[in-house]
């Protein structure tokens, strides 16, 4: 698993990946509706490809890339097991008071 | 995406669910062992058993304190910088409890972290023994 923090801190990266959200586009189209130089494209592309946030199709001559949702999906993933860490430690929190004020009912 | 809330009616009187929210041995028995002084910038650990990708330290820091409705905790893990807020509303005799736990933006989440979810279950077995020592400890 790729370091995603690392790989969206930065800004350009982070562009790339919302225009990537829209449509698959070519290096050379994202190059000029972005204004990043391509040689900077391509690196970025490679990148976010070695996180997994970006898959790469060859057709003909063109590579084309589009956006890979699956590691964005699985920090919604931990997002929830916090939601569930939350609810066990407030049910343990309930449990604790029903423990501690046993006796006072 | 970037919060989490929660909302719980507890049969407790406010001031026994404050209690149980601001002192270190019964925090430690409802969420994790720590050091935690109920004095506004007191900065202490949550600490558990380390697991791959969590070294089983939470940093902590009293950010806000007002008995017995507000406690406002930093909540730093790794690279996540978090807070987590208590809020309590007294309802007739039982207490509202609204938590917090806010500050998360997807650029902070380094996923090998976030994924290992080996620690949730080291504390889902460690606490409730806690709780036991403790219900043999009180009755």
């Amino acid at each position: 698993m790729s370091d995603i923090f690392r790989t969206l801190a930065d800004a350009n990266r982070r562009r790339l990946l919302d225009h990537l959200r829209q449509q698959p586009c070519s290096v050379n189209q994202l190059h000029q509706q972005l204004t990043i130089s391509q040689p900077a494209v391509s690196q970025h592309l490679q990148i976010l490809r070695e996180a997994g946030l970006v898959k790469q199709t060859k057709i003909g001559r063109t590579h084309w890339y589009q956006l890979n949702s699956q590691p964005l999906k699985e920090v919604a993933a931990w997002l929830s097991n916090y939601e569930t860490f939350w609810d066990q430690r407030i049910d343990q929190l309930d449990q604790f008071l029903s423990n501690q004020h046993q006796d006072e009912d | 995406m970037s919060k989490i809330e929660k909302t719980q009616q507890l049969d407790y009187s406010i001031e026994q669910v404050w209690s149980a929210m601001t002192h270190h041995e019964s925090l430690s028995a409802w969420l994790m062992p720590n050091n935690f002084k109920p004095e506004t910038g007191h900065v202490f650990t949550f600490q558990t058993q380390p697991a791959p990708g969590f070294d089983g330290i939470v940093h902590s820091k009293v950010l806000d304190i007002q008995p017995p409705h507000l406690l406002k905790l930093a909540w730093n893990t790794g690279n996540i910088k978090t807070t987590v807020t208590f809020k309590l509303v007294a309802q007739g005799g039982k207490t509202r409890l609204h938590l917090i736990h806010e500050g998360f933006s997807l650029t902070q989440l380094p996923i090998k972290l976030m994924l290992d979810q080996g620690w949730k279950k080291i504390l889902g077995q460690k606490l409730p023994t806690y709780l036991h020592k403790h219900t043999h400890l009180t009755h």
